[in-house]
């Protein structure tokens, strides 16, 4: 064979090899002669204002370089707290010792003010404003009518501003519903984005350049935001992040958004810039957990079924706690769960309410799914609920409703497009293989039937969640560079947060060269090096930036075979590439080596390298339907997970817990890669049952669970994860591939309320599910008072 | 009866002294209140132990202190003195990767690779005692790593890998 | 970490005197993982000045079966305690607990010694300085304890000792309990029953501040004689319990001979049952009895708002503890 192939096969981790010896640098194994340390100084009250902040003595200690607080650098610090942990100063000393002795000798003196904790309470009409002048209860702003339907496409044409998300006649659809189910105040408590890293930064400016040693999951995007703030030029700072550990979401720092606590950037960046010298700036576990992004919401559902179990109209109703922090987007992805694009087979009437609420707790921000979570907590535990009532197997109610390809995703963006085509779902055959897989129809049970002290449950949630986004901001270049020995570099600034993107991309280089995966080099370090690279988040790597990568491959191998084909007497459409050079497609053993098509280099001039490039400006024009640029095809994830457990009545404690996790990816580009990614339901689990929620005591806001001891996270000891992997070819990828990521703890939640409702009948609409709730719904204990 | 002032480190004095990590004795100049963690990383340039958690709590700090499996972040480098400290850089030889590293690289055990140094010196110890664990052994032994990847099947896969490794007398 | 001083002591008797020439300012650190976590978090009032290391001290690791009793060095790492075949085979429970206590690198480096002596895991307790500065609660010396009216899921259903509602968190101590250890120090011998005190100060054993633990006696009861221990936490692994319980029984002609019941995770001391232990003499185990008796171990209890449930945890686990004896 002349070509080489790779995909679909389980290569090596391109950059894995350091990451198995311990040579991969995270940043803060980046040694620099005299870094300096930063320590921050964190509000006790959930909200104060400073009246008066006293930093002589600090200053005055050996070894302190710099204190920074509100006075001296109101860009980065407030007189105004928000929140237990909040920032009121930082000191840069010598070591961090010296830098924690100092903080003790800063005096503040501190005016306490009202403060509101919970969802429920800061909704209140009389309740404490969080930022003064504000509610605390924000309409989204963004709500938008979907009308105009096109009978033979389905596509919306109109889209209007209006009090909610939509379409069809909401209150017509009910009218006309032979059964309504109703669910409210589902709940998932705030719980935090896992990440083994916790966030920081060292700062060091070489005289040239202020050289940014972090992590990131998108550093051009967080290059141009922190210059924005320090107010220099983007061309004076590069940005160094090799290796992400971890992300999840919480590695996109706002760097502007004081709200939000990513503040290690601009701290350390104000300070480096002001001593013109190396400063590190970190967050401790305790201080990540405090900073850390955190997601919870409350929703209400109300669906309306026709007799057979078609649903024809969906009310929903989102309530996010953004806390102190300004996230108001989590929620926008939550329509992905309703009849906007989950159940858009059948819904003709929705209704989707986004409201977005402040507490003075740290701040919230989306992680991990970025509100589908919660969008999915609400709607299929409403929809198994439906099963039961409607004496529908819940298996069966899913695969009449969901998603198909070619169905219309009825807007869950609302700001880039009217609706789309959804181009790929697979959800049906992910409901039967993975029914085969757990033997859903030998080995479910009514609960009713179920009396024994431990009961084994089964359930289901279907879920999907955004591939890749299109519109403005979510661009992605890729450079290719073929070399004459035949070697070829991808330079691309995707990160590789553990997701596997440095692999996947360069398979993708690989397949489209028809070389071996081996010879693909990958240039991701820094900004100075790499071209602009979207935001790892939302799923959309192997997509936006798939599309991106194949391209400038595409490039590059379409110059390299002009230049061949002068050497080879050929045309170039004649030509191509392979493992051992460029070949005659009709008869592959006229073939000349790379070194041959390059010719003379060297001191004798001629091309050195080949250089690739493309900017996706996506969507690509490949996924367009018809090259028509309002027919959009736009990827989903997309399956059903079922978890099987056992409750125990007599205590309420949960085990054997197995997930089994069903998903259409389109195409596995590397099949291990994408198991590993599926096992991370396992965050729905930690959620779910290791009842680590951000416990927060209601008199005085401190975060009770700021460590690992106390905020639980899944050991290799609390569940299995089995993996289905469906391939059905999506056609808006060029190799057929849509994502996985983020999807596998979206359904999670759902799919444990629906298997602990299986087991023991007990319906839990509110996270986590704990003993106290188990046995409370099992009538073994009535609680003293209602709990808050 | 020996004097309290014997076999003491007084606060804020340094003192020198002689860690033997990996084979070689590394001089250094400690405080008594250094974590071995932060004297690995930052004493001895060995940033292959990473610190996650700074309570023990997570594995990703874990080193061999004469063969047992421990988070340095919870031991005081004072405290190592004379004894026998491994590390992640330790394993590779001769450019040779150490089968369990090898085995971590083709089962895709790493995926952030953050608590991969971690895991795999508690899967050196574990293989080091039982050549053989089986699934539940092998969950018992890492039940004090995280991987918040959640990357246990992955790095389950590996641990045996790594055991038929070593049996076919790769190391 | 602030720093201090440290000490590695050459003789028991050397880290006494340490622990005498800085009188309160001092601590002994044995495996460390409690202390050095207190440190971090600059948890207490007053921060140690010296730190005196046990470990250096000769002799103080062992497991040995001598005559009719099994003994302990209090520096035997709980990985040696829960592997020995000695103790799995004389004391089941003790293994047991000492192999369900934190993880398995915890347990490398946590001692037996350091587990009965070990503080308390409550939230306002441990929360840690630099998120605001630390929470002096009573039992640090401040007027009040913020479990009672804040968060207490996890704390006392038995009610408080000098207003604090934080529980044992020991995973031994019911072991120990329940077996009927007697504790050597550098002072005195000591029953097990006696060893545990709320009420004595910060710390949560009747210890002298310059007193430390070298041995624990574990007697080896007759041959009929069988004990176990179990445990509720969330995770398989790491995490401190909800509730364990501890039973050690001797039967005749299946008739329960003698028997001592330890719960811990529900007071702020293990707590013995010695109402359940009396109703079980001279009773056939069956499971009607074992949840009486797990009924009559929680008679007492006086749970909070956000405790209840761990009645139901406690009473569950007596009587399958029992059951599974």
């Amino acid at each position: 064979m002349p070509r080489s192939s790779s995909i679909g096969k389980d290569v090596i981790q391109k950059d894995g090899r350091a990451r198995v010896t311990g040579e991969a640098k995270f940043y803060a194994d980046y040694q620099i002669g005299g870094l300096l340390q930063t320590r921050i100084l964190r509000s006790p009250y959930p909200a104060a204002d400073i009246l008066s902040i006293d930093t002589s003595r600090a200053e005055a200690l050996p070894g302190v370089s710099l204190v920074m607080t509100h006075l001296n650098y109101p860009q980065a610090f407030r007189s105004s707290l928000y929140y237990v942990g909040d920032l009121v100063a930082a000191v840069v000393a010598k070591d961090t010792e010296t830098a924690e002795e100092a903080l003790e000798l800063i005096t503040v003196e501190y005016e306490q003010k009202k403060f509101v904790l919970s969802l429920e309470d800061a909704m209140k009409e009389d309740a404490p404003e969080v930022f003064e002048g504000e509610k605390n209860n924000h309409d989204w702003e963004f709500h938008a009518f979907l009308s105009d339907r096109d009978p033979e496409t389905r596509l919306f044409k109109t889209k209007t501003p209006g009090p909610y998300n939509g379409f069809g006649d909401i209150e017509k659809g009910f009218e006309e519903a032979d059964y309504i189910i109703e669910k409210s105040n589902i709940s998932y408590a705030l719980c935090k984005a896992p990440a083994m890293e916790s966030r920081g930064c060292s700062m060091n400016y070489d005289g040239v350049k202020l050289q940014v040693y972090t992590h990131s999951q998108g550093m051009h995007d967080e290059k141009y935001a922190l210059a924005q703030v320090l107010g220099i030029g983007q061309d004076k700072i590069n940005y160094v992040s090799p290796y992400t550990g971890g992300g999840f979401g919480g590695k996109n720092p706002a760097v502007q958004n004081r709200n939000i606590p990513s503040h290690y950037l601009i701290i350390a960046g104000l300070a480096c810039l002001d001593l013109k010298k190396p400063v590190h700036c970190a967050y401790s576990r305790e201080e990540e957990m405090v900073c850390a992004w955190s997601r919870g919401s409350s929703v209400d559902v109300k669906i309306g079924f026709k007799k057979d179990g078609t649903l024809t109209t969906m009310d929903y109703t989102h309530r996010q706690e953004t806390c102190s922090g300004g996230d108001k987007w989590p929620p926008k992805n939550a329509m992905l769960a309703t009849g906007a694009v989950l159940y858009s087979r059948n819904c003709e009437n929705l209704r989707a309410k986004i409201n977005y609420i402040n507490t003075n707790r740290f701040t919230a921000v989306g992680w991990q799914g970025y509100g589908v979570p919660e969008g999915h907590f609400g709607v299929e535990t409403t929809m198994d609920t439906a099963a039961y009532e409607l004496g529908i197997d819940p298996v069966e109610l899913r695969k009449k409703n969901c998603m198909r390809a070619g169905d219309i995703d009825a807007g869950w963006d609302p700001l880039t497009y009217i609706s789309a085509y959804i181009s790929g779902s697979g959800i049906e055959e992910c409901l039967d293989a993975g029914s085969e897989r757990v033997s859903w129809k030998d080995k479910w049970q009514h609960p009713d039937k179920k009396a024994s002290r431990v009961r084994n449950g089964l359930g289901v949630a279907i879920f999907t969640m955004g591939a890749g986004r299109v519109g403005q901001g979510n661009s992605s270049e890729a450079i290719v560079k073929i070399y004459h020995d035949g070697s070829v570099a991808l330079v691309c600034a995707l990160s590789d947060m553990g997701q596997g993107q440095h692999t996947v991309q360069c398979q993708i280089v690989a397949e489209t060269l028809g070389i071996p995966y081996e010879r693909v080099g990958l240039v991701a370090h820094d900004t100075d090096s790499t071209p602009f690279a979207t935001l790892a988040a939302g799923s959309c790597g192997t997509w936006i930036q798939g599309w991106a990568t194949y391209e400038a491959a595409r490039d590059a191998k379409k110059q390299l075979l002009v230049l061949a084909a002068e050497k080879m007497n050929r045309k170039p459409e004649e030509l191509d590439t392979g493992t051992n050079g460029v070949f005659v497609i009709a008869d592959p053993k006229e073939i000349i080596s790379y070194q041959d098509a390059f010719g003379a280099i060297g001191h004798y001039g001629g091309p050195h390298e080949i250089i690739g490039i493309y900017v996706n400006n996506n969507p690509h024009e490949r996924c367009l339907k018809d090259g028509n640029p309002e027919h959009i095809l736009i990827p989903k994830e997309k399956g059903a997970q079922f978890i099987s457990l056992d409750v125990d009545t007599e205590t309420g404690i949960i085990s054997n817990i197995r997930i089994t996790m069903a998903q259409n990816v389109g195409r596995a580009l590397n099949p291990k890669i994408v198991e590993g990614q599926l096992s991370t339901s396992r965050h729905g689990l930690d959620n779910a049952v290791l009842a680590n929620d951000c416990i927060v005591d209601k008199r005085n806001g401190w975060l009770m669970t700021p460590n690992l001891v106390d905020y639980r996270f899944s050991t290799a000891l609390e569940c299995d994860v089995d993996t289905v992997i469906l391939e059905i070819f999506d056609p808006s990828h060029p190799f057929g591939a849509s994502a996985c990521g983020e999807g596998a703890a979206c359904p999670t939640l759902a799919a444990f309320s629906n298997a602990i409702y299986n087991a023991i009948g007990v319906r839990l609409l509110e996270t986590p599910f704990t003993p106290e709730k188990i046995l409370e719904g099992l009538g073994k204990i009535q609680s003293k008072t209602k709990k808050k | 009866m020996a004097k309290t002032t014997e076999n003491i480190l007084p606060s804020g004095e340094k003192e020198h002294v002689t860690l033997h990590v990996n084979g070689e004795d590394i001089s250094l100049l400690i405080e008594a209140h250094w974590t071995l963690s932060k004297v690995l990383r930052n004493g001895c340039s060995l940033t292959g132990t990473k610190e996650a958690c700074d309570a023990g709590a997570c594995g990703a700090c874990t080193v061999l202190i004469d063969g047992i499996a421990r988070p340095a972040c919870m031991l005081l480098a004072r405290e190592q003195v004379g004894k026998k400290i491994e590390t992640i850089e330790g394993l590779e030889k001769n450019g040779q990767l150490h089968p369990i590293q090898e085995a971590w690289l083709e089962e895709y055990g790493a995926q952030c690779g953050f608590c991969s140094p971690g895991f795999i010196m508690t899967t050196k110890a574990l293989l080091a005692k039982n050549p053989n664990p089986n699934d539940d052994e092998i969950k018992e032994a890492l039940g004090g790593n995280l991987c918040l990847c959640d990357n246990y099947e992955h790095i389950i896969l590996a641990v045996k890998s790594a055991a038929k490794k070593i049996a076919k007398g790769g190391k | 970490m602030k720093r201090f001083t440290h000490i590695n002591a050459t003789s028991a008797e050397h880290a006494v005197s340490c622990l005498q020439e800085y009188k309160d300012s001092s601590y002994v650190i044995a495996g460390g993982s409690d202390l050095l976590g207190c440190l971090k978090d600059n948890l207490w009032m007053q921060t140690p000045e010296a730190i005196v290391n046990l470990k250096t001290i000769e002799g103080l690791s062992y497991i040995k079966e001598e005559g009719s009793t099994l003994h302990i060095g209090a520096l035997t790492t709980l990985t040696e305690v829960a592997e020995s075949s000695i103790v799995k085979k004389l004391a089941p429970a003790l293994a047991e607990a000492a192999r369900r206590t934190a993880s398995p690198l915890l347990r490398n480096m946590g001692t037996l010694g350091g587990n009965i002596c070990q503080e308390n895991r409550c939230w306002y307790y441990r929360y840690p300085s630099k998120l605001g500065g630390r929470i002096d609660c009573v039992r640090k010396g401040g007027t009040k304890c913020f479990a009672v009216i804040g968060e207490h899921r996890y704390h006392s259903i038995f009610g408080a000792v000098n207003k604090c509602i934080a529980v044992n968190p020991s995973d031994t101590a019911p072991a120990l309990i329940a077996l009927n250890a007697t504790i050597k120090t550098t002072k005195r011998t000591i029953a097990i029953d006696e060893f545990f005190s709320a009420a004595h100060g910060a710390g949560s054993t009747i210890l002298d501040r310059d007193e430390i633990v070298l041995e624990i006696l574990v007697p080896v009861a007759a041959k009929s004689a069988v004990s176990a221990f179990k445990k509720i936490a969330f995770r398989k692994s790491i995490d401190f319990a909800l509730v364990t319980c501890a039973i050690a029984l001797e039967k005749d002609a299946d008739k329960i001979t003698a028997v001592r019941i330890c719960l811990n995770g529900v007071y702020n001391n293990p707590m013995r049952s010695q109402e359940a232990e009396e109703f079980l003499l001279g009773k056939v185990l069956t499971e009607d009895i074992a949840k009486e008796a797990g009924e009559i171990a929680l008679q007492n209890a006086k749970s909070l708002f956000q405790n209840i449930y761990k009645v139901q945890l406690a009473k569950t686990l007596v009587a399958d503890t029992l059951l599974s004896l």
